[in-house]
């Protein structure tokens, strides 16, 4: 047997024992989170929340309330952590249940598909539709709306400096120019107003 | 005579027509074109997931209302607008 099937063997038990133990390592913390202490609830106003009913049942042999902390003065009798056959048995609250319930992987998928399914329904789908197309003719017209401007004043108005090479432009000159970098330009935040001095430096 | 005079106007329509189509073709392509369909793009993509936060939000509330644990309504965010549990 070469070295080289020795190295390719070796690799494969060490590649092997690697698998075994990170299965095991996820076994281990699977059995972890088992065996963790129920989370309890962070709102801090949940005992005074509490319905205030009395105990379903009696406490029955075997069965003993004991109390958590400084709770068992603020919890309601039939909420109280009690032993059960050497098991502690808590009674979860409605936010617990509430909680819990939506955590549950199946109820987000079905909250998420009735979102989808709300959101792409046939009114919600226009909608969408007809804001994007109302927000795109918008910006359009807008720019249109300030080349236009921007070309009329500089048709109408005295010469002016570039600002891009810093030489005199005469009326009309440079107008396609200008209109074309006017509309390939930003948009404002505000329109100009039409008694500028003509200078481009107000539409960009 | 009647014939040529709708074929000169139905031609100057689908010109009209025509040449008013390229032009946004056209503008499409460029860069404030684009600009401006991504920003149609992002309003449109904000509106949906408003729409589909209120969807969840319904159906939050059905599941609870299924538990019948919970009455109380819930707001955008999935969370509940009063803490008041039954």
């Amino acid at each position: 047997m070469s070295s080289q099937n020795i190295m390719v063997v070796a690799v494969i038990v060490a590649v092997a024992i690697a698998v075994v133990a990170l299965l095991v390592a996820l076994l281990a913390v699977r059995r972890l989170r088992q065996f963790s202490p129920p989370r309890l609830s962070s709102d801090a106003a949940w005992p005074e929340t509490m319905p205030q009913t009395q105990p379903s049942h009696a406490t029955g042999e075997g069965e003993r309330a004991i109390a958590i902390g400084d709770q068992s003065a603020q919890v309601p009798a039939a909420l109280q952590a009690r032993v059960v056959e050497g098991r502690v048995v808590m009674t979860p609250t409605s936010r617990q249940i509430v909680d819990a319930t939506m955590g549950r992987p199946l109820i987000k998928a079905s909250i998420l598909a009735h979102g989808l399914a709300h959101a792409l329904r046939p009114e919600s789908r226009d909608r969408i539709r007809a804001l994007m197309r109302r927000e795109y003719n918008r910006s359009r017209n807008q720019r249109r709306r300030v080349a236009r401007q921007a070309a009329r004043t500089h048709t109408t108005s005295a010469p002016t400096i570039d600002p891009r090479t810093g030489s005199a432009t005469k009326p009309g000159r440079h107008a396609a120019t200008v209109d074309a970098h006017a509309w390939l330009g930003e948009l404002p935040q505000r329109p100009s107003s039409p008694g500028a001095s003509g200078r481009l430096e107000g539409n960009r | 005579m009647n014939g040529r005079l709708a074929w000169f106007v139905a031609g100057t329509a689908a010109g009209v027509y025509s040449t008013l189509k390229a032009r946004r073709a056209v503008y499409r392509m460029t860069p404030p074109g684009m600009a401006d369909q991504a920003n149609a793009l992002v309003s449109g993509a904000r509106e949906f997931g408003a729409q589909m936060r209120a969807g969840m939000s319904v159906r939050q509330a059905e599941v609870a209302a299924d538990l019948e644990l919970f009455d109380g309504p819930l707001d955008q965010t999935g969370d509940y607008t009063d803490k008041e549990y039954r």
